[in-house]
């Protein structure tokens, strides 16, 4: 074989697209002739050059950061891209059943229905039966004198709960979340947080003279074990979280800060007097800030 | 609808675990920066979990990720203006290509200490046409196959660009390749075969 037949099969060579019998025949060539063996050497030199230079990047915090980082993204992702498909599915559903209507109502019509019903003069069905039921009444907390729960109220709690949690329980319902609003007197709102399901909702029993707080319990299972996210909820102005840091996103204010292994995340109530929200988790700080940016 | 959305969230993460340092590698390596690399990687991801539906199931999701990394790549480059001394953005005539191009010439060359650094300041600089197969063969591992699939071209011409930008490269690395890493090269491979023998 030649050096003109062997060079530009080097880099076949050098890239594992020869058989290993072409191969063979390449480094016999190689052996005898010193110009071919340099283009050889220099050619692997090159290759092995690259090889160093990408391995010698590495992104911040290390590889297995990267990847949380990135599962956290898509998990935002998909979480906005199921929240939107909800969105738009009860408008969807509603106007399939309008259509539905009008269509039956065109039959019904065509068909003489109506005159006969007109004919039997029958009674109108009560508005109220087949109205949604009315909305959740509210209590007033105008004239609520109690003094308001701390963020060392809800750690405290949080800590009881890890000692001994409650059994078991299917997620709460919406029926459930009713009962706890009229209860405590102020809408209970839960969040969707992706990744972990809503395993139950109480009120929270706080020291006389303070005010109540609902606690939402979320939870999720990791390869070790399960991790969990309290979500405390008071009435406007009556959950107060001091030594936190604040963040203004999206001109919204959010305190965070972290203690004995729990991260904190703090909502404000708006000037609407929305609820006070407070959750503490054993994730990591970001991770729960993250969980919040992208919940509903 | 929406569990299908989380099966697709599903499937993204086990390439996130199974390609993601990969992929980090190739965009880290091409873009000679890790903070883009890391931009880049995740756009890859999040428009792998967007566009799923027109993956096709039991085909190459490497090659497909990939792809789209390449892509991303290129529409990183086109919005960084301030890289206009890039040439990887668009598909220029390989004749044209000169090292001088590449390179910022040869006062600066000789000022580069590391050879580390030499070569990724080459790799960024080469045109994507070239870049992508030697990449996608170097740091991805690919057979011709996979890259003439992952690029869109035929086999012949992943073996034509990947020999032009072998040879840029080296003519680049020349000075230090010569001396030093083939004499080692060569002292290992002898020291091979008298094994093997």
């Amino acid at each position: 074989m030649s050096c003109a037949e062997t060079i530009p099969k080097l880099e076949l060579m050098a890239d594992d697209e020869l058989t290993s019998e072409q191969a063979a025949t390449i480094l016999s060539h190689i052996d005898e002739c010193a110009s071919c063996r340099d283009n050889w050497y220099s050619l692997l030199a090159l290759r092995q050059t690259i090889k160093d230079k990408a391995a010698s990047f590495v992104p911040e915090g290390g590889f297995a950061a990267l990847e949380d980082r990135l599962i956290t993204a898509v998990r935002k992702e998909d979480w906005q891209t199921r929240s939107n498909s909800r969105k738009y599915e009860g408008p969807i559903r509603a106007a399939a059943a309008l259509l539905l209507l009008v269509v039956a109502a065109a039959i019904y019509g065509a068909t003489g229905g109506f005159a006969e019903l007109d004919k039997q003069n029958l009674p109108l069905v009560a508005q109220k039966d087949v109205t949604q039921k009315p909305p959740i009444q509210v209590q007033s907390i105008a004239t609520d004198t109690t003094a308001p729960v701390s963020l060392e109220d809800a750690l405290s709690n949080f800590d009881q709960f890890l000692a001994k949690p409650p059994l078991v329980r299917p997620a709460a319902t919406a029926d459930e979340l009713a009962r706890l609003s009229q209860q405590v007197g102020f809408a209970v709102k839960p969040m969707q947080l992706p990744g972990f399901k809503l395993a139950g909702c109480q009120i929270v029993a706080s020291s006389p003279g303070k005010s109540n707080m609902v606690r939402l319990c979320y939870s999720r299972i990791n390869g070790k074990g399960n991790d969990s996210i309290m979500c405390y909820q008071a009435a406007g102005g009556k959950l107060v979280a001091k030594g936190l840091n604040e963040h203004f996103i999206d001109g919204r204010k959010i305190c965070c800060g972290e203690t004995q292994n729990k991260s904190i995340v703090f909502i404000p109530g708006q000037k609407d007097n929305s609820n006070e929200t407070l959750l503490v988790g054993t994730i990591s700080k970001s991770d729960l800030m993250d969980l919040v940016l992208s919940s509903s | 609808m929406a569990e299908r959305h989380g099966e697709n969230a599903r499937i993204v993460e086990e390439w996130v675990k199974t390609y993601s340092k990969g992929l980090f590698s190739y965009a880290a390596t091409r873009m000679n920066s890790t903070a883009d690399a890391e931009d880049v990687v995740q756009e890859t991801f999040l428009k792998a979990y967007r566009s799923i539906a027109s993956f096709k199931q039991g085909t190459d999701a490497k090659s497909w990720l990939y792809q789209i990394l390449i892509n991303t790549i290129r529409d990183h480059y086109r919005r960084a203006s301030s890289r206009a001394a890039t040439m990887a953005i668009e598909d220029v005539d390989e004749t044209e290509i000169e090292i001088r191009a590449l390179m910022a010439g040869p006062e600066e060359l000789a000022q580069q200490a590391e050879q580390t650094e030499l070569i990724g300041e080459a790799l960024s600089k080469l045109p994507e046409q070239l870049a992508a197969p030697l990449m996608l063969r170097e740091i991805a591992d690919q057979s011709y196959k996979d890259i003439a699939t992952a690029l869109e071209i035929p086999i012949g011409t992943v073996m034509s660009r990947l020999s032009r930008a072998r040879k840029l490269l080296g003519k680049i690395l020349a000075p230090q390749l010569g001396e030093i890493e083939s004499s080692e090269i060569k002292e290992k491979t002898d020291s091979d075969r008298t094994l093997k023998s």
